[in-house]
């Protein structure tokens, strides 16, 4: 069986799958042949979730959600009684955990976003948004607050979504992504300089980038996000392309940000082009770490199932 | 060499060549550009210009302009122009050749074929000539863009035809040629007979033909010509209390003083009677009959001959005839009068006729299995409710019925309900007023008890009968008094009503009375039509009844295959040959015939009565209509520039190179974009 249906289906009769397996589950083509990225979103989401058998985000606090079968290790405070009395089943009891931290998210559109290499399963924009579509989702079902900064290529000011709770502060966030589309002037520098000024409050902020701009650049934005006690995570969103250079012929190859133009043979000039790149992405490393801001490496030739693993463990241990 | 081109100005189409061009500067460099995030680590790499300035591939490209300029060429339409312009067509003239059977009279043929190839050896060098034939469908022997040269060995080839046309028809397809025509006069010149009846049937036609001269070419002919002819056969197999046999039937035409004439009658090639007809007076028609017995189990074909003298047109002197092997019709009657049942026993209608008489008391056992071909029945009889659903099964199923009325109440009122009787009335004619007195003629039923053969129908008494109002039946024999006795009602199948008691007429007293049954019941008697009248070159639709075999179907002759057969579906589609004839229709490499052919001449071209020039000069001068010449001034030349142009085969051999140049492209693409 294969598709959406399938893999929840088969999660469902085996919830001991191993999490290994489940990353390769992944199928890049039921996600491209989703229409809308809410769906998107959804299918990231509770494809995770089914995987993980065990949903994180609901705890045994203060609010009851919903009831859910007894497996062995649970915490017999929890099993309900009277239902046991009543159906001779064993039953346990959810809470939903109330939060208030508030969340944004930027998605950088710089022209380098919209590449996507050969063995992407989407350009670095599109897995920007879908991954902040899929954070939202998330966000909202746990109470927490999510807001969104963008900047578009043509537009002087930024577009802000002010941190809710509401339910329908998914479709808002929805909407504005879907339109986000990459450009050539748009800078991730000026999207942080932004959110300096517009985030009074404290919040976690989570970037959405490439990072393919100067260190330097960039290094007064992170300070100042940092010194006003926002907490920052950043998912640096790479092609196996520009990791790898695997380029094998000669070539004219234009920069999609300046458009400058260049002829390049790769074979030459790839054990270069790695080192500089390392080097590049080194500094950005150094800067970050030094700032106490994590660093999510994503792949957009790989499961972004691993992503939403890493965003929700840093989350539990940061909470 | 000095090419010209009729249309110049489509080179400018050839700017079209910058498409490929561009093409291999721009859209082909962009396939080998990569655009990059990263190129910032790549800035050491020289700098990359920005549009090429040579384009790749350059055979492709070559390919591709070529391509382009020699469909521009072609379609500029290039010609060698002739060092001395081409001489002007004075005059097209196109000549209407009589094709009919009337024009072989007294040699007509021969001396109109002698005369038009001297007009066409004749015609000045730069005149356009073309040959229209008047035959069945007029059609075109020369057309005018065609060498006047081809014309003699084509009228040399032709024979004379048997069939008869339309000199209107004739001429409207010369005028539609002459639409076309380059010369600055335009005439029709005919070459036909005069027949009187030929131009009197298209008098009324409306003017047709615009700014042309007509001319006659006829020879002077007396008004009427000395002729006998044939026509109308008719071959029928008949039951008599003798037992079987088989009369043919033919009309004998005479016209002018011929005093007698000969008859022979031959019946599948053997001579079997011969005979001497006196003409008397001012008879004109004689009918001609025959009897033979003859075998009934295989197709019989023959042929009337008859020669007189004077007779000014022979080839109208023969009849054909085929008649199709006896099938024995299947009859189930339910019928009590001792009239009926004697009529309608087995031994009467042997090989003709398989008669059931079904038991009346005995229906619900009586199930039989073959559908009959057709019910008799006395109305008073049909007292079961099943045997009245069974009759009207039957006839809603296209089956035949001939029913007798002995009574109008009860079961037998239902029927006639069914059957769309209004209203029936008894009624008894008076003593003085009680015999047959009326027929409608022209039904094939009366026309044949009519024919003598039965004795006179108008002796037949009748003392009582039922008066119908029945809308949508044909009355078919009257009583002196005005009643209808019999009548036919058409549906899906037909039947035949006899409107009186069998006890209550004279009828089966009469030697009529077999021939009567007999004649009623093959006429409801479903059609299985295997043979088929045909006049010379007309098109015949055939519907065989069942669906045609895979294999083809041919039309045979005398002298072996005479044409091709077009099947579809169970129909069959063909033209009858030209010579009168009998044609078999075969499949392929089979002996078993499908359907036979009856070729045989038109009556009307047997009558050699002519107008004369001045009269027929009067008819075709009313289609005439002058007015303004709406063509224009360089047309003939342009016409010209056009014909020359298309004659040219290097012409076309740019527009061939072209395509296979494109096809070359399209397939250098598709190996390339293999991997």
């Amino acid at each position: 069986m294969s598709g959406l249906w399938g893999l929840m289906t088969e999660e469902v009769r085996r919830p001991e799958q191993p999490a290994a397996t489940l990353w390769e589950r992944f199928d890049p083509q039921v996600l491209a042949a989703l229409g809308s990225l809410e769906l998107k979103a959804r299918y990231l989401v509770e494809g995770f979730l089914t995987g993980l058998h065990r949903s994180p985000f609901h705890g045994f606090s203060v609010e009851f959600s919903e009831y859910r079968e007894y497996y062995p290790g649970d915490d017999l405070r929890h099993l309900d009684w009277r239902v046991y009395a009543r159906c001779d089943r064993l039953y346990v009891k959810q809470y939903t955990q109330e939060t208030n931290v508030r969340f944004y998210l930027l998605c950088d559109a710089s022209g380098s976003m919209a590449y996507r290499g050969r063995r992407a399963w989407e350009s670095k924009l599109e897995v920007a948004k879908l991954l902040a579509a899929a954070f939202t989702w998330i966000l909202l079902r746990q109470n927490d607050a999510a807001g969104m900064l963008t900047l578009h290529g043509l537009e002087d000011r930024p577009e802000l979504v002010r941190p809710s709770q509401r339910p329908s502060q998914l479709g808002e966030i929805l909407r504005r992504l879907a339109r986000l589309e990459a450009a050539k002037d748009v800078r991730l520098a000026t999207l942080l300089d932004y959110a300096g000024r517009l985030f009074h409050r404290r919040s976690i902020v989570l970037v959405f980038t490439d990072l393919l701009e100067d260190c330097a650049e960039l290094e007064p934005a992170w300070k100042k996000l940092r010194f006003q006690g926002h907490e920052c995570l950043v998912f640096q969103i790479l092609d196996a392309d520009e990791i790898e250079f695997p380029f094998d012929h000669p070539a004219v190859f234009e920069d999609l940000e300046t458009g400058q133009r260049r002829r390049v043979r790769p074979a030459a000039v790839r054990d270069r082009y790695r080192e500089r790149f390392e080097r590049f992405m080194q500094e950005h490393r150094r800067l970050l770490e030094g700032l106490e801001i994590p660093l999510c490496l994503v792949r957009t030739d790989q499961s972004p199932w691993q992503t939403l693993g890493e965003f929700l463990s840093w989350r539990r241990r940061w909470l | 060499m000095n090419v010209a081109f009729y249309y110049p100005w489509i080179w400018w189409a050839a700017l079209a060549v910058g498409v490929p061009i561009w093409l291999h500067l721009v859209r082909r460099r962009e396939a080998d550009l990569v655009l990059f995030s990263a190129l910032r680590f790549l800035d050491d790499q020289p700098v990359a210009r920005a549009r090429p300035l040579w384009p790749r591939d350059l055979p492709l490209l070559l390919v591709r302009v070529l391509a382009v300029l020699l469909l521009v060429a072609a379609f500029a339409w290039p010609y060698l122009p002739q060092s001395q312009p081409p001489p002007e067509v004075v005059q097209s003239v196109v000549y209407v050749l009589d094709r009919t059977l009337s024009h072989q009279a007294q040699d007509g043929w021969q001396a109109s074929l002698g005369q038009l190839v001297r007009a066409v050896d004749s015609l000045p060098a730069h005149a356009q000539a073309g040959i229209v034939l008047v035959d069945t469908v007029p059609r075109v022997l020369l057309d005018l863009d065609e060498s006047p040269r081809e014309a003699r060995s084509r009228l040399e080839n032709l024979k004379p035809g048997f069939g008869r046309g339309s000199y209107a028809a004739a001429l409207t397809l010369a005028a539609a040629m002459l639409q076309k025509a380059i010369g600055e006069q335009h005439r029709i010149v005919l070459f036909v007979d005069n027949q009187a009846n030929q131009w009197q049937e298209d008098a009324q036609t409306i003017p047709f033909l615009k700014n042309v001269s007509i001319e006659s070419a006829v020879r002077p002919t007396p008004p009427v010509l000395p002729n006998v002819a044939l026509f109308g056969p008719r071959a029928e197999r008949l039951r008599t209390a003798q037992g079987s046999h088989v009369l043919c039937t033919a009309q004998l035409y005479r016209l002018g003083d011929v005093p007698q004439a000969s008859v022979e009658w031959r019946v599948d090639g053997k001579l079997l009677k011969q005979e001497q007809v006196a003409f008397t007076g001012d008879t004109s028609l004689t009918l001609l009959s025959a009897e033979f017995d003859l075998p009934e189990d295989r197709w019989l074909t023959g042929e009337v001959v008859v020669t007189a003298s004077p007779d000014a047109l022979a080839a109208d002197n023969r009849l054909f005839w085929a008649l199709p092997p006896q099938r024995p019709g299947r009859v189930e009657a339910w019928v009590q009068s001792p009239y009926l049942l004697a009529a309608l026993s087995p031994d009467v209608w042997e090989n003709q006729w398989q008669i059931t008489v079904g038991q009346v008391d005995q229906v619900a056992s009586d199930t039989t299995v073959i559908r009959p071909h057709v019910m008799v029945a006395e109305l008073g009889q049909l007292r079961s409710q099943q045997l009245r659903e069974r009759l009207a099964e039957h006839i809603s199923a296209g089956g035949g019925a001939v029913l007798f009325v002995d009574s109008v109440s009860g079961p037998a009122g239902l029927v006639l309900h069914q059957l769309g009787v209004a209203s029936v009335t008894e009624v008894q004619p008076p003593p003085d007023h009680s015999r047959i007195g009326y027929r409608y003629a022209s039904h094939p039923l009366v026309q044949w008890l009519s024919s003598g053969e039965w004795g006179d129908i108008s002796t037949i008494r009748v003392q009582r009968y039922f008066d119908m109002d029945v809308p949508e039946a044909s009355p078919l024999v009257f009583l002196e008094a005005g009643g209808a006795v019999l009548w036919e009602i058409v549906r899906t199948g037909r039947v035949f009503l006899m409107a009186m008691p069998v006890e209550a007429t004279s009828w089966p007293r009469h030697p009529s009375w077999l021939g009567l049954l007999d004649g009623c019941m093959k006429l409801a008697r479903p059609e299985e039509t295997r043979l088929v009248e045909a006049r010379p070159g007309e098109a015949v639709r055939w519907h065989l009844g069942e669906p045609a075999e895979e294999r083809p179907l041919m039309l045979y002759g005398p002298d072996g295959r005479a044409g091709q057969v077009a099947a579809e579906g169970s129909s069959v589609m063909f033209t009858a040959p030209d010579e009168p004839g009998v044609y078999t229709l075969r499949h392929e490499a089979s002996s078993d015939v499908v359907g036979m052919v009856v070729v045989n001449p038109v009556p009307s071209e047997s009558q050699l009565q002519y107008v004369d020039a001045e009269k027929a000069r009067a008819i075709y001068q009313q289609w005439v209509v002058t007015g303004p010449d709406e063509r224009s001034p360089d047309r003939s030349r342009r016409l010209e520039g056009e014909a020359s142009i298309l004659s040219q085969r290097w012409w076309w051999g740019l527009l061939v190179t072209a395509t296979v140049l494109l096809c070359v492209e399209t397939v250098w693409l598709v190996l390339r974009s293999r991997p």
